[in-house]
């Protein structure tokens, strides 16, 4: 609410005191006050033609199919942002003499004895503004997460700066206009770059931007979905609780510059012209870019997903750090030369026996290597050093197997690659499911549901692994404990299947979004061994028995076998990239489980028609323990696979 | 001669249980505890008679056959008072191992013993009989019987508790019977013969059979393992704990005076998945409930009565899983609340929906108050991993009243003849 309030104050109070000023001049001049009429007229008009470019804005918007609803949202964001801009720079530099300069002008045309042109002046200013602040409303809705306070809040600020508008112009109030315009500005800054950071994340749904897509840092913390300061600062300062590279890169670019250029006073800056601004501003804002690119790609290529990175430094002393605590994992060792002679290679020891080493790094030189580290005791070496030639590792956490397999080490990628892409299918089918239950639209939020909810199906064990995100995505009624909030898919289902409304359901939609992409952010640095695939596949048959075949999953929409499918696809999955190195194992066993998969799909499709399940609730009894014992003849054999493949 | 031994016995469990002797309780303890069953009904009679009703810390017997009745339409308190009269006696007689009725039966007349368990020993049959909340407060509130200001705060209604999946129908209950014996015919021959006696004031809401013991109640038992393979029960409060039973079982001030010595009894038919269970790998299997399958020792650690350490840590991370049963069901984690538990293994044969084994647990569990013991482990146990592997299908509450002293004396007297 309160960025639509500063944009709606602002713009408003541009336009009242053009208006002001003008209606000043044309109550002074005898022939004017016929004209005063004319210059409301063009005002409304003006008002009317922004309400209307909104409307056909945002009509345009909604009918457009999902990819291309974000393509126009990064426009309009954009186009928002280059409006903005403009008006901070154009309110810096004039701020002090807008009054004189309109005065001029206004003198000017009554002077040429028409007071047509300043009846033109007033409809133009106040149609630039009103454009600018369509456009600049439009991006702050899309971002926004209750749309009503947000339309509140501009409403209000176009108010108040009607007010301050009369009020200047009756002469009782003075502003201080260049004060004004600087603090408004600052806020509109961070709005502004909030809305980079959505242009970039909306840039990304449609398919334009593919760099930078990695997990800057998470916020979450910080921005906890659903409480009134994550709102605020969603809201004015554009954070998002796990935020993208990109996306943090394009904030700092545009925040950074754009904060100096307003607030530096003008001696300052007038000494940097000397130096040149332009420059300044430039390097600058290329060495964030830099920064930020080199950073995205230092945890995105060059360490393999999931690796952890290290730094150690050599002194005279010997390691620094000499005492290392970290957690089982791939881990990059990045040692670096301070500007010892003294010292030039560093060594992790289990024992006598070297894990992995780094030679000959002279003074200013760096090097890496990378070790599967296993929880235990190690020590480090730093041969040379004055104090801390030696040094002590710790490694907690779980044992990590690693498999000599080539074929299993392919599996472990491919599957993680797997889980990535349901992820983020999971996340735009959400966000198009999330959209039409906060449109109040009931119809297609309905028939969205089954086919969001299908990715997180087939992904399910890894969801589960990370703790209170399986219930907040996907509990049911009686999962939840008296006291705590029920949210996710279910009750979205329950308030459209039971009372066919969504009333209500837009916080809970908004906090769906926000775990699944919270989702989305933890699968990207998660790493799989070879048995967690075989007994994931295992578990999500345990799934269908336990929750799909009785129609508990779903028992309001009775979608369940749409989930059925789905989580029987994810085992699928998971067994057809163990396959290949299961049948040198045990041929049998892979030929069987597939074949029984298959037997599972066959029985689904025939259920289906034409390319759609029907409701659970219309299949029968013998039908339901047809499917029942089918997936158990599968589950049975999957489960034995895991420990064939250790054999 | 069996009412001589009968008094001496029932003297001796009055003594293990109040007093907590331990040379009477141990000797209890051996002496209930044979398997072997002489044909006269010696050895193997439990004492009806006591403090408490027999069925509770009595050590768990190897059957069950537990079933809860509603009071019908029309019946008044007067009925319902009737038939508490009726339990009493039939269930003191049953438990002697003697038949239902006196003399020569009629031939025109239906005999009074349904007959299957003539000649049948005792078999430490224990008939223990609880009052349902819905005989206080029927539906809305109503006060059927005049008893509504009688009701013990403790006696409310469980609320709904994650993950509950309850079938209403084989839920709750205005009474309820829990027949123990270590013969089956014995147990069902007096849920059978107490519900012949009810026909008319109360109709069957629903019944269960178990086989199998699933805890122990004495120390000299043998821990049993439930229809999972694992040990189940180890830490459970046994007869010979008698500041546990005081403190977390028996009902003290706090229950109004006719329930003081009494206990609430929870009950819930817990379905185990079995056939996704059977294809969980051993690791799995012991994550999951955190003990070693073979010898019931906690994860870590040798034999089964070590210490559960819920601190202790194994090869990357503790040595019992956060989400491991064991850790989630301690006292520890539960703010030191314990139960004693009491349940068997079922199975209903088959479910015809899933073409699968209907198995599991039926849990039964006393303490002192449900709301503040049973439900406060239930909540803890949210985030269980077994949560993957059984469902709660049904639940009830009853509240257990004192036992009966004397012959002659019946249960709920205290709350009828107020």
């Amino acid at each position: 609410m309160l960025p639509t309030f500063v944009i709606g104050l602002r713009e408003g109070v541009e336009a009242a005191l053009i208006v002001g000023i003008i209606a000043a001049f044309l109550v002074k001049d005898p022939r004017g006050r016929g004209a005063m009429k004319w210059m409301w007229i063009g005002v409304g008009a003006a008002i009317g033609l922004c309400v209307a470019a909104g409307i056909a804005l945002e009509l345009v918007n909604k009918d457009l199919p999902q990819r291309e609803q974000e393509g126009l949202e990064t426009v309009i964001a954009l186009l928002a942002v280059g409006a903005v801009t403009f008006m901070i720079v154009w309110m810096r530099k004039h701020a002090r003499s807008i009054g004189k300069d309109l005065r001029e002008s206004a003198e000017g045309a009554l002077a040429a004895g028409t007071t047509g042109a300043l009846v033109g002046m007033a409809f133009f200013a106040v149609i630039r503004e009103g454009l600018e602040t369509v456009v600049f409303l439009l991006a702050a809705f899309q971002s926004a997460t209750n749309p009503t306070t947000a339309g509140f809040g501009a409403l209000l600020g176009v108010l108040c700066a009607v007010a301050i508008g009369v009020a200047i112009y009756r002469g009782g109030v003075k502003l201080n206009l260049a004060r004004f315009f600087r603090f408004t500005g600052v806020v509109l800054v961070f709005v502004a770059a909030g809305l980079v950071a959505s242009a970039l994340h909306t840039a990304h749904e449609a398919g334009w931007l593919n760099a930078g897509q990695d997990a800057a840092f998470a916020l979450d913390w910080l921005v906890v979905p659903g409480t009134w300061t994550a709102s605020l600062l969603t809201g004015m300062l554009g954070l998002q609780p796990f935020p993208v590279v990109v996306e943090v890169a394009g904030y700092v670019a545009y925040a950074v510059p754009m904060l100096l250029f307003l607030l530096l006073p003008d001696r300052v800056r007038a000494k940097l012209r000397r130096g040149s601004m332009q420059t300044a501003t430039t390097t600058l804002l290329l060495v964030v870019v830099a920064g930020i690119l080199l950073a995205a790609c230092g945890s995105s290529d060059d360490l393999a997903a999931g690796t952890k990175r290290v730094d150690v430094t050599l002194t005279d002393a010997g390691c620094d750090p000499a005492t290392l605590t970290l957690e089982a994992g791939p881990t990059t060792f990045v040692v670096t030369n301070a500007g010892t002679t003294r010292v030039s290679e560093f060594e992790v020891l289990d024992g006598s026996k070297i894990l992995g080493e780094k030679e000959n790094i002279a003074s200013g030189l760096s090097g890496d290597f990378t070790l599967t580290l296993q929880p235990g005791s190690y020590t480090l070496a730093c041969p040379g050093g004055k104090t801390a030639a030696t040094g002590q590792l710790t490694v907690g956490g779980k044992a990590v197997a690693q498999s000599t397999d080539k074929r299993l080490r392919a599996a472990v990628a491919g599957y993680a690659s797997y889980v990535k892409a349901q992820a983020a299918e999971l996340r735009s089918r959400v966000k198009a499911f999330a959209a039409a239950v906060k449109a109040g639209d009931v119809a297609k939020a309905k028939s969205l549901f089954a086919s969001a909810r299908a990715p997180y199906e087939t992904i399910e064990p890894v969801a589960e692994s990370f703790g209170d995100l399986d219930p907040e995505i996907d509990a049911r009624v009686n999962d939840v404990a008296k006291g705590d909030e029920w949210t996710g898919f279910h009750r979205i289902e329950q308030a459209l299947w039971k009372r066919g409304s969504t009333k209500g359901m837009a916080a809970i939609a908004d906090k769906l979004v926000t775990d699944v992409q919270s989702l989305h952010a933890k699968v990207q640095t998660e790493t799989y061994q070879p048995e967690q695939l075989a007994n994931g596949a295992t578990e999500l048959l345990g799934e269908v028995s336990k929750s799909k075949i009785t129609g508990e999953e779903d028992r309001y929409s009775h979608t369940d076998l749409w989930d059925f499918e789905a989580n029987v696809a994810g085992a699928q999955t998971a067994f057809g990239l163990l396959a290949p190195a299961l049948r040198s194992h045990d041929a049998r066993l892979a030929s069987d489980v597939a074949a029984r998969f298959d037997a599972v799909q066959r029985e689904l499709d025939r259920i289906k028609r034409g390319g759609a399940f029907p409701s659970y609730a219309s299949v029968g009894q013998a039908q339901r323990r047809r499917l029942s014992q089918l997936v158990d003849a599968l589950a049975e054999p999957l489960s034995e696979v895991a420990a064939k493949l250790q054999a | 001669m069996s009412r001589l031994a009968m008094s001496r016995r029932g003297f001796l469990g009055t003594a293990g249980l109040t007093a907590g002797g331990l040379v009477a309780g141990g000797a209890i303890a051996t002496a209930l505890d044979g398997e072997t069953a002489g044909a006269d009904g010696g050895d193997d009679v439990v004492t009806f008679y006591g403090a408490h009703q027999a069925g509770i810390t009595t050590p768990t017997q190897a059957r069950l056959h537990i079933a809860a009745f509603d009071v019908v339409a029309g019946a008044t308190r007067a009925d319902v008072q009737d038939l508490m009269r009726r339990w009493t006696a039939a269930a003191a007689r049953m438990s002697e191992g003697r038949s239902l009725g006196d003399g020569e039966p009629a031939a025109l007349a239906p005999p009074p013993d349904t007959g299957e368990a003539a000649g049948l020993p005792a078999s430490r049959l224990t008939v223990t009989v609880g009052l349902g909340p819905s005989l206080f407060a029927g539906r809305g509130g109503r006060d059927r019987f005049g008893l509504a200001g009688s009701r013990p705060a403790a006696l409310r209604p469980i609320e709904p508790l994650p993950g509950d999946e309850l079938d209403p129908s084989r839920s709750d209950g205005d009474l309820c019977v829990q027949a123990c014996a270590d013969v089956p015919e014995v147990a069902f021959h007096a849920v059978r013969n107490l519900a012949r006696i009810g026909r008319g004031v109360v109709v069957m809401r629903w019944s269960q059979l178990g086989f199998g013991r699933t805890a122990k109640t004495t120390d000299a038992q043998e821990t049993p393992r439930n229809l999972m393979g694992f040990k189940d029960g180890t830490n459970n409060i046994t007869a010979e704990e008698d500041d546990a039973l005081a403190r977390w079982v028996w009902a003290g001030a706090e229950a109004p005076p006719w329930m003081r010595g009494g206990t609430y009894m929870v009950t819930r038919r817990i379905r185990m998945l079995i056939e996704v269970w059977d294809r969980a790998s051993l690791g799995d299997q012991e994550a999951t409930i955190g003990r070693h399958k073979t010898t019931g020792a906690p994860l870590g650690r040798g034999a089964e009565h070590d210490k559960v350490d819920l601190r202790a840590s194994g090869p990357g991370g503790p040595a019992i899983p956060l989400d491991a049963h064991v850790r989630l069901a301690a006292p520890v984690s539960n703010d030191g609340v314990r139960i004693l538990r009491r349940g068997y293994s079922f199975t209903d044969g088959f479910d015809p929906e899933l073409g699968q084994l209907d198995a599991g647990l039926f849990f039964i569990a006393f303490q002192r108050d449900a709301h503040k013991q049973f439900a406060i482990v239930q909540r803890g146990l949210g985030p269980d991993a077994l949560n993957e592997y059984i469902k709660h299908v049904s639940s009830g509450l009853f509240a257990v009243p004192p036992g009966v002293a004397r012959e002659g004396d019946y249960l709920g007297r205290a709350l009828f003849e107020r």
